[in-house]
């Protein structure tokens, strides 16, 4: 058996000076009086500023990221000898241009073995940057956040209905974000300097409902002292949105259906007639189509205000969405609370993704500022969440409980998929990224019945 | 006894440091030395402390304290429009 030498090259100053100047990292050296010794050609470029100009400066006023003055990797390092790898901050180039970066530090000793400086090298992460945020744009318009299939539909069409003038109907379950979905059609839309003004018609009794769309004159009626103006005029310019239009009486309807028709309205006791210049967004989460036919909802304003519609999914139809909803509560609450939680356990968020959120994302938000209250730092663990999710009286037996959270989990994922796909079995089995055989044994044996023709029966005629 | 009518323009100008030097990022910096002037020359100094990072905050701080000039290390283009 032959045995191999291994050689270590010598590398001269020239030759680590050359493989400096090659590499994309952008690389630095201090001395022990944090004065820049050494400044390779990368980062000169990242930074914008010339290694002449950087060496013999201290590294605070070259290198200029958010961690100088309060965390400084380097002097972490210098301190207690370890280093740092991959930690991320950003620096301010020359240009004043913020420029995300990952670093990493290193002690630099001389041949006696004495630390005489520290070495820090950094990588651009613009790029990555850009990237990261167009894949976030594609799951946001507005501030409303989905990677749903559903919503993505939506938001497709938003943008495209948004700068159109016509009369948005949104509907949806209570707390599925249709004033959410009204304010973000109206920052979108050529009236978005102009006023949004929203009205809960379902809130009001008839009298009040009346004087708070369309204004009164002084003198209209006892007690009105002073001219009031309406909604339809304090939202001149901008966007009217009537919530809970299914609650409104039929005498209003006839009201708003002249006003929707006529573009003009009169005030209470006024005699003069009004223009409107507004864009009317109505929303409810009440069947119209019903309303219509028992007579309700008058017909003629339906198709009034059915002009565009837009159906907001309930959040159980969308559950790959709880994640970045999750997320997204727990930076507002942070922000809100001045708390610090890093986020919520596997285990409780599996308990999130097994319930069927009748109250939607509305219920979804106030469960994390519940647990804001119990929980203000760390992680969101399975005991700050109510007892309607964690499983009523299970808490004794939390295996159990975890075993059931996965198996409705896997059950809504499957359902989900099953829809989504027409009830074809192959191509939900596809899309969830498993064999058919397998997709048939979870099917079985979390007893779901998918109807009796799948997405490879022909309809009959 | 006399009373000076004469009215004196006073500056506000505030410096961001840190370790004794001007702090190597605005939009990060903890601390504030406030320095009031006029024409005569200085006629004041106070220290003061920022207690958030989030940009509009600072500025409205910066408001509050009335300062008319700022003399700080690197700042993004962001902060600066604020």
């Amino acid at each position: 058996m032959t045995r191999q030498t291994k050689h270590a090259p010598e590398v001269s100053a020239t030759t680590t000076d050359a493989i400096l100047e090659s590499i994309s990292e952008g690389v630095f050296t201090v001395d022990l009086d944090w004065r820049i010794t050494s400044f390779n050609r990368a980062a000169e470029e990242i930074t914008g500023i010339s290694r002449a100009d950087a060496i013999g400066r201290f590294c605070s006023e070259v290198f200029r990221s958010n961690m100088c003055e309060t965390d400084c990797a380097l002097r972490k390092t210098l301190k207690d000898g370890k280093p740092i790898i991959g930690r991320s901050g950003y620096i301010i180039n020359v240009e004043r241009d913020r420029i995300p970066i990952s670093l990493s530090t290193a002690v630099l000793k001389n041949i006696n073995n004495q630390v005489v400086g520290g070495a820090e090298t950094f990588r651009d992460l613009s790029e990555i940057e850009t990237l990261r945020h167009e894949l976030e744009g594609r799951s946001h318009v507005g501030e409303i956040v989905s990677r749903s299939p559903l919503m993505q539909r939506l938001f497709e069409v938003v943008p495209a209905i948004a700068v159109s003038p016509s009369t948005v109907l949104i509907l949806g379950e209570t707390g599925t974000g249709k004033e959410l979905m009204a304010r973000t059609i109206h920052a979108l839309s050529r009236r978005s300097k102009g006023p949004f003004v929203a009205l809960n018609c379902g809130a009001l009794p008839d009298t009040l409902l009346e004087s708070e769309l369309f204004g009164y004159k002084a003198g209209a009626f006892t007690g009105a002292t002073k001219d009031k103006p309406g909604r339809f005029a304090l939202a001149k310019g901008g966007t009217l949105f009537l919530d809970e239009i299914g609650d409104v009486s039929p005498a209003l309807q006839v009201r708003l259906l002249r006003v929707l028709q006529e573009h003009s309205f009169e005030p209470l006791g006024g005699t003069e007639t009004i223009p409107t210049d507004v864009r009317i967004v109505v929303a409810t989460n009440r069947e119209l189509t019903e309303l219509t036919k028992n007579g309700t909802f008058r017909e003629d304003l339906y198709y009034r205000v059915n002009v565009v519609r837009i159906e907001l999914p309930p959040l159980r139809r969308r559950k790959e969405d709880i994640p970045l909803l999750v997320e997204q509560f727990i930076t507002k609450y942070n922000r809100l609370h001045h708390a610090t939680v890093r986020g919520i356990s596997t285990e409780s968020l599996s308990l999130l993704m097994a319930h069927e959120w009748p109250g939607n994302v509305r219920e979804l938000e106030n469960i994390i500022e519940r647990a804001f209250v119990l929980c203000p730092d760390g992680m969101i663990e399975m005991t700050h969440l109510p007892d309607e999710i964690s499983f009523l009286g299970c808490r004794a037996t939390v295996p159990v409980a975890l075993q059931d959270a996965r198996s409705q989990m896997e059950s809504q994922a499957i359902r989900t998929a099953l829809e989504r796909n027409g009830f074809s079995r192959l191509a939900a089995a596809r899309e969830l990224g498993m064999h058919k055989s397998t997709l048939f044994r979870k099917i079985k044996q979390l007893g779901i019945t998918p109807p009796e023709k799948d997405g490879r029966s022909k309809t009959k005629r | 006894m006399t009373i000076s009518a004469v009215s004196q323009v006073v500056t506000r100008t505030a410096f961001s440091f840190w370790n004794d030097r001007i702090a190597p990022v605005f939009d990060v910096a903890r601390n504030l030395w406030i320095v009031e002037s006029t024409e005569r020359g200085i006629i004041g100094q106070t220290e003061r402390h920022f207690s958030s990072d989030d940009a509009q905050e600072r500025a409205l701080r910066l408001a509050t304290l009335q300062v008319e000039q700022m003399i700080c290390g690197a700042i993004t283009r962001g902060s600066c429009v604020l």
